[in-house]
């Protein structure tokens, strides 16, 4: 489940005067409840907090944003700036990585460019490219998903 | 003409772009950081791009950033707001290198503007009086210097030429401090600017800050909106600003407002920008211009009926000024109070979330704010939250539609400087119109 659409359903949640919220969608459950424990993908985070506003907090502690694995050990490599997406270095160029293919840490994935200037975005580890998400000229947000690997 | 338009700011002054843009037709990004994406008025433009992270100088400040967002979005114009880069010469110069339209004017104008003394030698040669005091950057003759300060009179402020926000400043009141306080400033300066240039004033006692409003066009035109005071400060942060600004004599003002058109048309200056003043024994002394919009344009608005942001990208897409100098007329009176998230005698930073949010409301009565129920202020960014502006057939009304407003505004879960403002409209001094720059300082008992 993307981390956002959690933190959003938490708001929600926070917002509301619910005692406990659960959602079911496809393979992934999100259950919130009042007493402060937040159970996500089998992910339990206890908290000590009693104030509600303390749970997104919590997940701040997590370290969602550094880490953006999922339990199902698939990892999505997020842009680091606003730009384009590039597959291949060169518009005849192979792409840098197809689905299947095995990366090691350091192996270029992608190109976003910003300002004339191509930025190459390597892998952080090793992994099998599961889905690139993106096409050649698309624009691309800071933080989105461009790339998901699974270990 | 200009179709889409990315606003390259946050809070209460992309809000206000974006209702300039939704007049005038043209499409909007709303551009943002990742902490600032769920706000409300991110949400009202046709698009967003998520810029970076919540630290400023990874998203808001990042030249880059805004102009990949630019491209991306195949935007044609940049609106730099006010504050981040608004007067920033290096990226309104890459704005326009990478294809974009600048909404402010030339890289040059913003250029000579940022450095103080730059800026005075080039209103001194315009026609424009400044603040008697050195000219020039001091040299490192310190006899030279002890000379220069006698010749314009203790006390003296020693200023760095980069400067801004209070940094490389310092009062000398005699020739006793004179040598401590030039390295202490010039250690500021070259810590804080990377240019420790300093120069010298006369230290004004308890002058008014008044600003010239002008637009110019790319055609050779040029208005003043007439004047506002600005005196109400705290820290130099203005605090209340009215328009016009009251016991100024007509002729007075007229003659100021056309020598600052005069100034703008020998420096080819274009959009809007401000000019500001010192008013002390009835004279007006230049000691800046700021380059953008700024915060307190909405009072010019509600006098003028002239609507500044709309003026700005107008004139950014080649269109001549839609009035002359001769169309525009002051009528009424109108103030506005800066609502920062502050504790109102402490005026510490009081971030969090906003529980209730209730705006005030009638006849006279504009509220500029991003803000709304369950909003969160973060210490990220900067402490308005919400200007409050007022306008009357005359400043009694205007004061009293202010007094009513302030009571009705509702904004619980941080302090706020609203008390403070009720504090200021109370006070018997400040209702005759006898403030200067001093005036809040000296009633808050610093």
């Amino acid at each position: 489940m993307d981390l956002r659409k959690v933190r959003k359903l938490i708001e929600i949640f926070n917002a509301s005067n619910l005692s406990e919220l659960e959602i079911h969608e496809g393979e992934d459950s999100i259950r919130l409840n009042r007493t402060l424990t937040v159970v996500a993908d089998q992910t339990t985070v206890q908290s000590a907090a009693h104030l509600p506003s303390d749970v997104s907090q919590t997940l701040k502690d997590i370290d969602i944003d550094d880490d953006p694995a999922d339990d199902d050990g698939t990892f999505a490599v997020l842009s680091p700036m606003v730009g384009t997406f590039f597959a291949a270095a060169a518009p005849t160029d192979d792409p840098f990585v197809k689905v299947g293919d095995e990366v090691s840490p350091g192996q270029p994935l992608c190109l976003i460019e910003a300002m004339k200037i191509f930025n190459q975005i390597e892998a952080e580890r090793s992994g099998t490219v599961l889905k690139v998400l993106k096409q050649n000229g698309d624009p691309v947000e800071y933080g989105e998903p461009l790339v998901i690997l699974s270990e | 003409m200009i179709e889409k338009i990315v606003i390259a700011n946050r809070g209460e002054i992309a809000l206000r772009i974006l209702r300039a843009c939704r007049d005038l037709g043209i499409a909007t990004v709303a551009l943002h950081s990742e902490i600032d994406s769920e706000a409300k008025y991110v949400k009202l433009a046709d698009e967003s791009v998520c810029i970076g992270p919540a630290p400023a100088a990874l998203s808001y400040l990042n030249i880059p950033a805004v102009i990949a967002a630019a491209e991306v979005t195949n935007a044609s114009a940049i609106h730099p707001g006010y504050g981040f880069l608004a007067e920033n010469a290096a990226f309104a110069e890459q704005v326009v290198q990478s294809g974009f339209v600048f909404i402010g004017p030339t890289p040059a104008s913003i250029r000579t503007m940022g450095n103080k003394i730059e800026a005075i030698r080039t209103m001194e040669k315009a026609g424009l009086r400044c603040v008697p005091g050195s000219g020039g950057p001091l040299g490192d003759d310190l006899d030279e210097i002890r000379l220069q300060a006698e010749q314009i009179g203790y006390p003296i402020l020693i200023k760095a030429a980069a400067g801004g926000g209070g940094k490389g400043l310092r009062l000398v009141q005699d020739e006793s401090e004179l040598e401590n306080a030039l390295a202490l400033s010039q250690g500021e300066s070259s810590l804080g600017f990377g240019d420790s240039t300093l120069y010298m004033e006369k230290f004004l006692n308890n002058p008014r800050h008044i600003e010239i409003q002008v637009l110019c066009d790319n055609f050779g035109n040029a208005v003043y909106l007439g004047d506002r005071d600005c005196s109400i400060q705290r820290r130099r942060q203005k605090l209340i600003e009215e328009a016009p600004a009251f016991g100024i004599p007509d002729h007075q003002r007229r003659e100021l407002g056309e020598r600052c058109v005069e100034a703008c048309t020998e420096i080819g200056y274009l959009g809007a920008g401000t000019f500001e003043f010192l008013y002390d024994g009835q004279q007006f002394f230049f000691i800046e211009m700021n380059t953008r919009v700024q915060v307190e344009h909405t009072v010019t608005e509600y006098v003028t009926g002239i609507d500044i942001v709309k003026e700005q990208i107008r004139i950014a897409a080649s269109q001549p000024l839609t009035i002359t100098q001769d169309e525009v007329s002051i009528t009424g009176h109108s103030i506005e109070c800066r609502i920062n998230a502050e504790h109102p005698s402490t005026l510490m930073p009081s971030p969090g979330v906003i529980h209730h949010y209730h705006p005030p409301g009638g006849p006279g009565v504009r509220i500029d704010s991003h803000i709304y129920t369950d909003y969160e202020i973060t210490t990220h960014y900067d402490s308005l939250i919400a200007k409050v502006i007022t306008y009357g057939s005359d400043r009694d009304e205007a004061l009293a539609r202010m007094q009513g407003a302030l009571a009705e505004l509702v904004i619980e879960g941080v302090d706020t400087t609203t008390a403070l403002h009720q504090k200021i409209l109370a006070k018997k001094k400040f209702r005759r119109g006898v403030v200067d720059i001093n005036f809040l300082e000296r009633s808050l008992g610093h």
